[in-house]
């Protein structure tokens, strides 16, 4: 039985075998459904006469549906991440790496690795029908609902497991995406997520119960659908970037071409959502008027547009920082060089905010338009903030780059002292201060981005223009940090230290 | 002979330290070169650069032409790496480990079984075909990752210890088993410790120190000391004779003269007329000659001549 070449993936063939082969997993589906069965028999006995069997029915079908989607979302993707740790840790990676298998090919039989979980899931499925019959087809439940919350619950699995893979693969798998998953779950159950729509609409398997429960709005099958596309597209990205990170560990997971559409899918979904879905939601918190506000959608789904930016930023940076490493060191070494880091940023902000703008209206009005709708004359500063963000990060990751492999402290820095802090620093002295919040703020307010998209957003009484020249002297400082990197490259001394 | 190794300028980094300089080599098919040095001379390092394991800071490493570089399936499947520790699944069962190989390797079903039964058996591991991993002996484990090794048939083989767990018939086999891989037209990379076997079963010798090759050459160049052409001789005097050193020292051509009561010992040309010729001018100043030989090196004394004195 162990032979019969029914997974023809060598990993996932290797994985089944190290679970125990097709005699244990035909074990686990007999124990798992008779556990199932036992349990329900108990618990319907022991709740009789107060409980009808539809009643029943119905609740089980519900329990089946959470243990699903913890099988799918919790205990899945640590299976991965336990099947990458094994062989990295018993160097079986090296093994994988040194055969003819792609990387196309070892990220598919990591897809495999748990294959418990998808015979539970057919355990799973077939039992939610069954329940689902005898609940009956009532006024608020579809027959056909399991299947398609199934069908839902797997794609979003899908982007799930790559993306674990992807984690896995560059953390040597001592990264697990759990904890993420579990903060996105209560963030979307709490619609606290709602403040940023593209997320929002990425995470609609979380509210989509409502089509279990047969109460779906026609808008919703489409919310749901949209997004079910938005996932598979970034299950491909993360498919094909954990093939890259597969081959060897200094291999950057993100081509600039993979970053570039990474940050065009992004904007993408982001602009999609704030037109089509964002601002129509209420908001569930209504005490948290942060959520509801389109503004305030706009200002945080500009934040992450930065921060998906930095993926072809850094991706610049390193690349141009390891060719003139490899450079000065190999004077037979004969790969082009690289596009200039700078030239990313410029990239970046004409994809993140021309996909925006191409799904512009009428949202975009909505956001940078005051009380009396009539257009905020701030908003120009908008695109301009964002391009020299990028290009200080840009500057100083390249710096980094030159003198250490790893450039996620500087860009940590960066997006702390440049981005983040300012903007609280001058909300604090105004506390302290004693400032009324309508006053006017100081420069150093809009001295980094999050606070110059603030003041356009909102229309605040800011110094925008100063804060962009604080700003463009940081960018003009970063960049000539960069140029000292790439002198010291090419000095004699460096170039000499070469083998 | 076809070129099937070529590392040019190969250089390896691990943060501010440089594990690897310059290393040059190149291999034809048929050669078998032994890789020696003390622990951390480098020799894993460069295995590991030659089969594109590990990022180079500078150089290039090609097999059968072709550039070994991530994502390049081909050039690195030509290639057959058993590292000393053995990467293996414990869980698995022997023949479904090599099964799994072949799979990863795109053999075609009856290929693999063949090869397997043939590697299990050249490697006599047999009957331990159905046993899982983890109840295998170190020497077995290391003989399994031998056989994944060459499972692929690869055309370059590195094998990095891989007689380190082996008893003493299985090192006797083992030193068969790659005379007859060299045999086949296959270039293999040995890095041990055990000279001894290295000088009967290379053709090719690498010492290693600190990351640099201090010597590469034919078993006979790294041995016999040829590359300078000088080799040591030693002669016995039928009784001890004052003269001897300041007669010798006066001789053109010798070096290194040692004196040690009738035994006397020095290097001189590594050539069977000019050793006539020194003989006779020898006995013409009446020295008592009673034996006149050149010392045959070994392995160990080529290593112990370079001055690398950290043996493990």
């Amino acid at each position: 039985m162990s032979d019969l070449p029914i997974i023809s993936n060598p990993i996932g063939w290797a994985m089944l075998q190290i679970a125990g082969g097709w005699r244990r997993l035909g074990m686990l589906v007999t124990v798992y459904s008779g556990g199932m069965l036992l349990i329900c028999t108990l618990i319907y006995r022991g709740a009789q006469p107060d409980l009808t069997l539809a009643q029943f029915a119905s609740g089980a079908q519900t329990m089946i549906m959470f243990l699903q989607a913890a099988l799918f979302f919790l205990v899945a993707p640590n299976l991965i991440r336990r099947a990458i740790l094994r062989d990295f840790t018993t160097d079986m990676i090296t093994s994988h790496r040194l055969t003819a298998m792609t990387g196309y090919t070892a990220v598919l039989g990591y897809l495999t690795a748990p294959s418990q979980i998808g015979a539970m899931t057919v355990v799973n499925w077939i039992a939610s029908n069954i329940f689902g019959l005898m609940a009956g087809p009532g006024p608020s439940q579809s027959l056909a609902a399991p299947s398609m919350l199934f069908a839902v619950m797997a794609v979003f699995a899908a982007t799930c497991w790559t993306l674990s893979i992807l984690v896995a693969l560059s953390t040597k798998g001592k990264v697990a995406i759990n904890g993420l998953i579990v903060v996105l779950a209560i963030g979307s159950n709490m619609m606290l997520i709602a403040i940023l729509p593209g997320l929002d609409l990425l995470l609609v398997v979380v509210r989509v119960s409502r089509i279990f429960q047969g109460t779906a709005l026609p808008i919703d099958a489409i919310e749901v659908f949209v997004s079910i596309l938005f996932q598979i597209v970034f299950a491909l990205v993360f498919f094909a970037a954990a093939a890259r990170k597969y081959h060897r560990d200094d291999v950057p997971a993100f081509t600039p071409l993979l970053a570039y559409g990474t940050l065009a899918l992004w904007s993408l979904l982001c602009a999609v959502a704030l037109r089509y879905w964002a601002a129509e939601r209420d908001a569930i918190w209504t005490g948290l008027y942060f959520s509801a506000d389109p503004r305030n959608h706009m200002f945080v789904t500009l934040i992450s547009l930065l921060t998906v930016a930095c993926l072809p930023v850094a991706g610049a940076a390193r690349s141009e920082a390891r060719w003139a490493e490899r450079r000065a060191k190999d004077a037979l070494f004969a790969p082009r060089r690289p596009r200039r880091f700078y030239f990313a940023p410029v990239v970046a902000t004409f994809i993140a905010l021309g996909v925006l703008l191409q799904v512009r209206m009428p949202v975009l009005e909505r956001c940078f338009s005051d009380d009396t709708h009539s257009f905020v004359e701030n908003a120009w500063c908008v695109p301009i903030a964002f391009l020299l963000a990028l290009v200080t990060l840009g500057g100083v990751l390249r710096y980094a780059y030159g003198r250490t492999p790893n450039g996620l402290v500087a860009g940590v820095l960066v997006l702390l002292f440049f981005w983040a802090l300012p903007p609280f620093v001058d909300l604090a002295l105004e506390v302290v201060e004693d400032r009324h919040a309508l006053a006017p703020k100081s420069v150093l307010f809009t001295a980094s981005p999050f606070g110059v998209w603030l003041a356009a957003v909102r229309d605040m009484d800011a110094p925008v223009v100063p804060g962009l020249v604080i700003q463009a002297v940081v960018a003009a400082g970063a960049l000539s940090l960069a140029r000292r990197a790439r002198y010291a490259e090419f000095s004699p001394a460096a170039a000499g230290s070469g083998g | 002979m076809a070129i099937v190794l070529e590392a040019t300028g190969v250089r390896v980094e691990y943060g501010e330290t440089v594990a690897l300089h310059d290393f040059s080599l190149g291999l034809a098919a048929g050669d078998l070169l032994g890789f020696i040095g003390p622990n951390g001379a480098g020799k894993t390092t460069s295995l590991k650069a030659m089969a594109g394991l590990i990022p180079m800071a500078a150089g290039r490493v090609r097999v059968l032409g072709e550039e070994i570089e991530p994502g390049n399936v081909l050039g690195t499947a030509r290639i057959g790496f058993a590292p000393d520790t053995p990467p293996i699944y414990e869980e698995l069962k022997v023949a479904d480990f090599l099964r799994f190989i072949g799979k990863a390797y795109r053999l075609r079903g009856d290929m693999i079984e063949e090869r397997i039964d043939f590697w299990l058996d050249q490697l006599w591991l047999s009957d331990r075909r159905d046993a899982k991993i983890k109840t295998l002996s170190r020497g077995m484990r290391q003989r399994l990752t031998v056989a994944r090794t060459l499972l692929a048939d690869p055309t370059l083989v590195l094998l990095d210890e891989p007689a380190a767990g082996l008893d003493p018939a299985g090192r006797v086999q083992f030193r068969k088993m790659l005379g007859s891989l060299r045999d086949q037209g296959k270039a293999l990379v040995v890095s041990s410790h055990i000279l001894a076997d290295l000088h009967e079963y290379c053709t090719h010798i690498a010492i290693m120190e600190a990351g640099r090759l201090r010597q590469f050459g034919t078993v006979a160049q790294v041995v016999g000391g040829k590359e300078d052409n000088r080799c040591l001789y030693r002669v016995t005097l039928a009784r001890p004779e004052p003269r001897a050193p300041a007669l010798l020292a006066e001789m053109a051509g010798l070096s290194r003269i040692e004196v040690h009561g009738r035994e006397i010992s020095f290097e001189f040309e590594h050539d069977d007329a000019e050793a006539a010729g020194l003989l006779e001018r020898l006995m013409r100043h009446g020295l008592p000659v009673a034996s006149f030989a050149p010392i045959e090196h070994d392995l160990e004394q080529a290593y112990l001549r370079t001055g690398i004195r950290q043996v493990d």
